[in-house]
């Protein structure tokens, strides 16, 4: 498993992370561009050195400040694909599975054996003989792989890899890397800005804002329990952070926010709060709604966008205070003849609501 | 009617002007040479013995010569291109003064050091080794002046292979010198090449160092340029003849350098290109 604590200054960028992950385990590690993920891999990498910090791999010490360890990149055993694969482009496919063991000075006859092994695995075996530009993208991708994973590497580290792709080809690239991941006995980093990408692929996703992990945690607790605005909107929900004011009948309590109050179930607990709301939660209304729903906020429409598929649903970005975003039918938006501008009411019930902390 | 303005056109007809002065002035003298020269008469003039010596002791010394500045400039290059340190602009101000000294200073120098009573030269002959006026000063003198031609072309070369592909050489278990020689140099190659070829082309043309530092001993140090200049006062058709060689040596060595592209990295790379 790994163990890493990582601090770095480089240019805008204050890094201090702490990331765990058990051998066999892949950690999806998203976050924006510029919030230091690929900075994280590099550290980890060997290509950079932390400022302070430790690196330890099963036992191994990679790197430690205080006790002045740093392996260099080439004595790590870490495979890394960076975003563009960098495929040696003087090197056939064959060469450049072959380079990592070359490298080690494996013996010719074991050499050839275990290339050939790979690109069987990868179904190169076809192109053997091609050079790198006349690779698809796809291809290029699984050379890359291949030439890490040749060496059998105890960490590795993928730097946003299906980015390079067009969509159609990353659709079947994903299930086949998910399969190869799933299989591997190393730990594994997979960085991505795409939410989609670390739900299919994190056992675990840590969320990293400005060089800070703000939240670590499996798919379902970021889902579920989104820790800050950023990784609830990476998500797809609404979150409230309020203070819990008072306790209302029928197993209820008032949450007061910067923005007023809500009402949601009881926790069973008290002080600073956070509520995640489903967006199909939400009813719009064009007259304050009188039904069972005890939130109600009032604001213009600032966006109105059909979803797939068939548009059967449309997100609707609400200027309310807090903001809100709610998912309603195409059903709703014509009988209200929605559109952007237009002031509704936003309305939620309170015992779909439960605070957590 | 579309016009052009009295200063576009003013600015066309000085860029003209221009062009056409410093064509006739670097073209003039080469036409003069060839045009003066018949091919019969040339191969007749190289091949007497002293000519043909000449141009056999400047192919050997200048092929010589720019190997030494390959095999002792490619550390230099390498270390130029990937590294920062305290001094690199003083280093690579001092790698490249040779470009612009003038050749006899530069021997001056040479003999200094290397002299029998040169710094170096000293140490030399206590152990029974005279450097000035062999066919081994020729070399350095050359070497001397065209290293500088092979570590910019070199380390310009260096500095184009993108870090991505050092980095992927380095997690994939490369120690450096593994990265340096099945990476780095193979995709600078082309660069690498071009900046031996052009170092080369410069140790043939060398003159004022070596007659400083070598001498002018015909079979010895005589060299092309050295024979150009002493047939000039005896043999003026010698010297034309070993002088039209020279230039047509130095252009075919351009012409390739430019045109060729070395190596299949450079093939693969005008692909993408093109």
């Amino acid at each position: 498993m790994l163990s890493a604590e990582l601090v770095k200054r480089l240019g805008g960028l204050s890094l201090s992370a702490r990331l765990d992950i058990d051998a066999g385990s892949t950690l999806a590690l998203v976050g924006e561009s510029g919030a230091g993920k690929t900075t994280v891999l590099r550290l980890l990498a060997g290509l950079a050195d932390p400022d302070q910090g430790r690196i330890a791999l099963d036992g191994h010490t990679w790197f430690d400040r205080a006790g002045g360890i740093s392996l260099p990149a080439w004595q790590r055993e870490v495979g890394y694909l960076s975003q563009d694969y960098a495929l040696f482009p003087h090197l056939s496919v064959f060469e450049n599975v072959a380079f990592g063991l070359r490298a080690l000075g494996t013996e010719r006859s074991v050499l050839r054996q275990q290339v050939e092994a790979m690109l069987f695995r990868f179904h190169l075996q076809a192109l053997t003989t091609r050079q790198p530009d006349q690779l698809s993208g796809g291809q290029q991708q699984r050379v890359a792989l291949a030439r890490a994973l040749v060496l059998e590497p105890r960490l590795l580290l993928l730097d946003e890899p299906l980015s390079a792709l067009d969509l159609k080809t990353r659709r079947s690239v994903r299930s086949e890397l998910r399969r190869t991941l799933m299989a591997l006995p190393s730990a594994t980093v997979y960085v991505t800005h795409n939410p989609m990408e670390a739900l299919f692929f994190g056992d675990r996703i840590a969320v990293l804002e400005s060089g800070r992990v703000t939240q670590n945690g499996v798919p379902d607790d970021l889902l579920r329990h989104p820790r800050t605005p950023y990784v609830a909107e990476f998500m797809g929900v609404n979150l409230l952070q309020g203070t819990i004011a008072a306790a209302e009948a029928g197993g209820l309590v008032r949450v007061r926010t910067p923005f007023g109050s809500v009402v949601a179930a009881d926790p069973g607990d008290v002080g600073e709060v956070l509520v995640a709301l489903n967006p199909r939660e939400i009813t719009l209304h064009l007259t304050p709604p009188t039904g069972s729903a005890q939130n109600v906020f009032f604001g213009p429409i600032v966006e109105l966008v059909p979803e797939p598929p068939f548009g059967e649903r449309f997100r609707v970005a609400l200027a309310t205070s807090p903001p809100l975003v709610a998912e309603v039918t195409r059903h709703a938006v014509e009988t209200l003849r929605l559109r952007e501008g237009l002031e509704v009411h936003a309305a939620f019930k309170a015992t779909g609501l439960v605070p957590y902390r | 009617m579309a016009t052009i303005s009295g200063r576009v056109l003013a600015g066309r007809v000085v860029t003209a002007f221009a062009a056409a002065g410093l064509l006739f002035l670097l073209v003039l003298p080469v036409l003069a040479l060839l045009l003066r020269a018949p091919a019969s008469d040339i191969v007749a003039r190289l091949s007497q013995p002293a000519v043909f010596a000449a141009v056999r002791l400047s192919l050997l010394t200048s092929v010589c010569a720019a190997l030494l500045a390959t095999v002792l400039g490619l550390p230099v290059a390498y270390l130029l291109a990937t590294r920062e340190f305290r001094g690199k602009r003083v280093l690579e101000a001092i790698i490249a003064l040779p470009m612009v000294l003038p050749p006899t200073v530069a021997g001056v120098g040479l003999l200094l050091a290397f002299g029998r009573a040169g710094i170096a030269g000293r140490a030399l002959s206590l152990v029974g080794i005279s450097i000035p006026f062999t066919t081994a000063a020729v070399v350095i003198a050359e070497a001397f002046i065209a290293a500088p031609f092979f570590v910019g072309a070199a380390a310009a070369g260096f500095r184009e292979v993108e870090p991505r592909y050092l980095e992927a050489a380095a997690t994939l278990r490369a120690t450096p010198a593994t990265a340096f020689f099945r990476v780095l140099l193979p995709l600078a190659f082309p660069s690498v090449l071009a900046g031996a070829t052009m170092s080369w082309a410069r140790a043939i043309g060398e003159f004022g160092a070596t007659i400083t530092f070598a001498g002018n001993l015909p079979g010895v140090t005589q060299t092309m340029p050295l024979a150009v200049y002493v047939a000039l006062q005896t043999d003026l058709e010698a010297a034309i003849a070993l002088s039209v060689l020279l230039v047509l040596l130095s252009l075919i060595i351009l012409l390739v350098v430019r045109a060729v592209p070395f190596g299949p990295a450079a093939i693969r790379a005008q692909r993408r290109a093109g």
